[in-house]
């Protein structure tokens, strides 16, 4: 009986132990061509950016893949974090001359402060703007994006419209800021696919297929669409403070909505709905975009040319609603081995 | 009250450029539910061929503007055509994905053109600039009048063609429920390019006004621009013809006021404006509100 239970111990943190080792063998690896010189610390930013910008993207596609929201204002939760994890480091504490045990433990605060105070904001937008629908809920975030663009133009103590200069680059290339930026990346793949295949996704499902058989259901369609939007809100906010503590500089007008409508072309590009899409998406267009820089002012004229052709003959993106088997949880194997275990008694 | 004064005819002045490019919005969005992001882009061409037209000896104001009004319109026949159209029945958010790659496409393409590069440009004086005293101190100039001149006659003649014609009839059929529209023997196609037509030719109009008042022109102009005429619209109650008048002078006049309040607040305080109406008035200040059915 006992050893029943520790194997189906070992059978059920399997796959998370595999994939921890995934992820450490792959940075190993990129760690290696970097050491070796194969990998300049330019091509390990584009990948470390590109990881940023999944971890927002699949935050956006839990609002509007999953929840069927229309939120075009991530670049604000970005802001958000970037900007209050920044504080933590710049203002709160002096980061360079703390001893190098805590740098860690505080750069970690940092970005949960970030992330927090993200969700805080998702929770405040989320909340009332719920009343509207649609189009109208896209121009409130929106809207809310570059309101708090202006409100951090006003703030002086963290520069103001100038920007924020000398963030300590904790997480920047040099530092090994790969490791935590794959950290961050993997916590959020994790949870999120946890998040989707859980009762409160399927929630969110609902809320998106349709709203008013939801709630007839019995499912609390505000509830879980604000979830949603903290849930986003706060992946893009840990991604922004990340990139504070990458460049070491951020400023205002990074967090435009230019940089939201960039999100949104990236989930729609691979494929809204899916976490695939998301991840791909984000992925292969941050470094096509970088792999374009050649072509100099002719690569953004391209970019919008190609995104026209793929929505008329790829609409459903590159993934096209598929997903990666190891995105899906196990659920139907569990529930039908555990119902033949029932029956079989 | 002079200064009160002043800084109102600042906001008339801005506010009417904005419900000029509001209507565009309002339009394309009221005929096939899309939120055109390229829309802004056409303001800044509007701008730009004004700027070369007034290059061309003889030619004054009206005939840049005239000139200013077509370009853009053809462009955005053209854009419905090959980039929206094929689009149609498709989900609205990859139409909406489409719009957002013309923008960009619009926006570096004139990057590239030799002869218009990403320089600023200072916009010629189309008009004598001359000030009439109103009131005290409160004075008004040559070039506000002729925006709120210009606009008020661009407006009227779009609502009289919205009103009163038959291509207008149909816009408004097609708005109000295209599969019957098409039923009725009415050309769904033809309307919506007329209908983007009109947009755009406003949305020119406002490109050479807003640049007759503000002399600087880039090609990144129509982007902010373009956003906030979007919000003018959005404020008004998007698909309302006058709700996009009343939408682009509120924000005008709400945005001349903050930024003489501080002048980092302008740009966010007309987003705050309406996020307040948004939240009591969900469908804006005099759109039509939506009954949910089951």
């Amino acid at each position: 009986m006992k050893e029943r239970n520790a194997n189906a111990g070992i059978r059920r943190y399997a796959p998370m132990i595999g994939v921890a080792a995934a992820v450490v063998v792959f940075y190993l690896a990129i760690e290696y061509l970097r050491q070796a010189r194969v990998l300049t610390p330019y091509y390990v930013q584009i990948l470390m950016f590109g990881l940023l910008n999944c971890m927002v993207t699949l935050g956006l596609n839990l609002i509007n893949g999953i929840t069927g929201q229309f939120s075009i204002g991530q670049a604000g939760f970005v802001a958000v974090g970037a900007y209050s994890s920044a504080a933590v480091t710049t203002l709160l504490f002096e980061f360079n001359k703390l001893p190098a045990t805590l740098q860690p433990l505080v750069f970690l605060f940092a970005v949960c402060v970030g992330g927090f105070a993200a969700g805080v904001f998702g929770y405040l937008i989320g909340r009332p703007s719920l009343r509207v629908k649609g189009d109208y809920l896209a121009i409130v975030t929106l809207g809310f994006g570059e309101i708090i663009r202006s409100l951090i133009r006003y703030i002086e103590a963290v520069g103001g419209p100038r920007g924020l200069p000398g963030i300590p680059q904790y997480a920047g290339v040099r530092g090994g800021g790969l490791a935590w930026v794959l950290f961050f990346f993997t916590l959020t793949v994790w949870f999120l696919r946890n998040y989707i295949y859980s009762f409160r996704g399927r929630a969110c499902v609902s809320c998106r297929e349709d709203e008013l058989a939801a709630e007839t259901m019995g499912v609390n369609t505000t509830t879980y669409k604000v979830q949603a939007f903290i849930v986003g809100a706060v992946t893009a906010g840990a991604a922004g403070a990340l990139q504070a503590h990458i460049i070491g500089f951020i400023h205002p007008d990074q967090f435009s909505y230019v940089r939201s409508t960039d999100f949104l072309v990236y989930l729609y590009a691979g494929g809204v709905g899916t976490m695939s899409g998301a991840i791909i998406g984000a992925m292969s267009l941050t470094i096509v975009l970088e792999i374009l820089r050649f072509l100099a002012d002719w690569r953004l004229i391209i970019y919008g040319v190609v995104l026209v052709l793929m929505m008329l003959y790829q609409p459903n993106g590159i993934c096209s609603g598929k997903e990666f088997p190891f995105l899906i949880p196990k659920l139907k194997a569990a529930a039908k081995s555990s119902k033949a275990g029932v029956t079989g008694r | 009250m002079e200064h009160f004064l002043q800084l109102l005819i600042f906001g008339v002045q801005l506010g009417v450029i904005y419900a000029l490019i509001a209507m565009g919005y309002t339009m394309v969005y009221g005929i096939i539910r899309l939120i055109n992001f390229a829309h802004g882009d056409l303001v800044m061409i509007g701008a730009f061929t004004a700027y070369f037209a007034a290059r061309v000896p003889g030619v004054g104001f009206v005939p840049a503007l005239l000139a200013a009004m077509l370009l853009p319109a053809v462009l955005s026949v053209l854009i419905e055509r090959l980039a929206y159209r094929p689009l149609r029945g498709r989900p609205r958010l990859s139409v909406l994905i489409t719009a957002i790659g013309v923008s960009i496409f619009l926006e570096n393409l004139p990057r590239v053109i030799p002869f218009i590069g990403p320089n600023y440009r200072s916009f010629p004086k189309l008009i004598e600039f001359r000030e009439f005293p109103l009131y005290g101190s409160a004075i008004v100039n040559s070039i506000q009048i002729t925006n709120v001149i210009a606009s008020a006659l661009l407006l009227s003649v779009m609502v009289g063609i919205v009103r009163f014609t038959k291509s207008g009839r149909a816009m408004r059929a097609v708005s109000f429920n295209k599969d019957a529209a098409a039923l009725m023997g009415i050309d769904v196609d033809r309307t919506i390019s007329i209908t983007f037509f009109i947009g755009a030719a406003l949305a020119g109009a406002g490109g050479v006004l807003y640049s007759l008042t503000y002399p600087m022109i880039d090609i990144l102009m129509g982007v902010w621009l373009g956003t906030k005429a979007f919000v003018a619209a959005v404020l008004g109650g998007i698909g309302s013809l006058p709700g996009a008048v009343l939408g682009g002078l509120l924000m005008g006049i709400v945005e001349v006021f903050a930024t003489a309040l501080y002048s980092e607040l302008g740009y966010g305080a007309g987003f705050i404006v309406l996020i307040l109406v948004l939240l009591f008035r969900p469908e804006g200040l005099m759109g039509k509100p939506t009954i949910e059915k089951v």
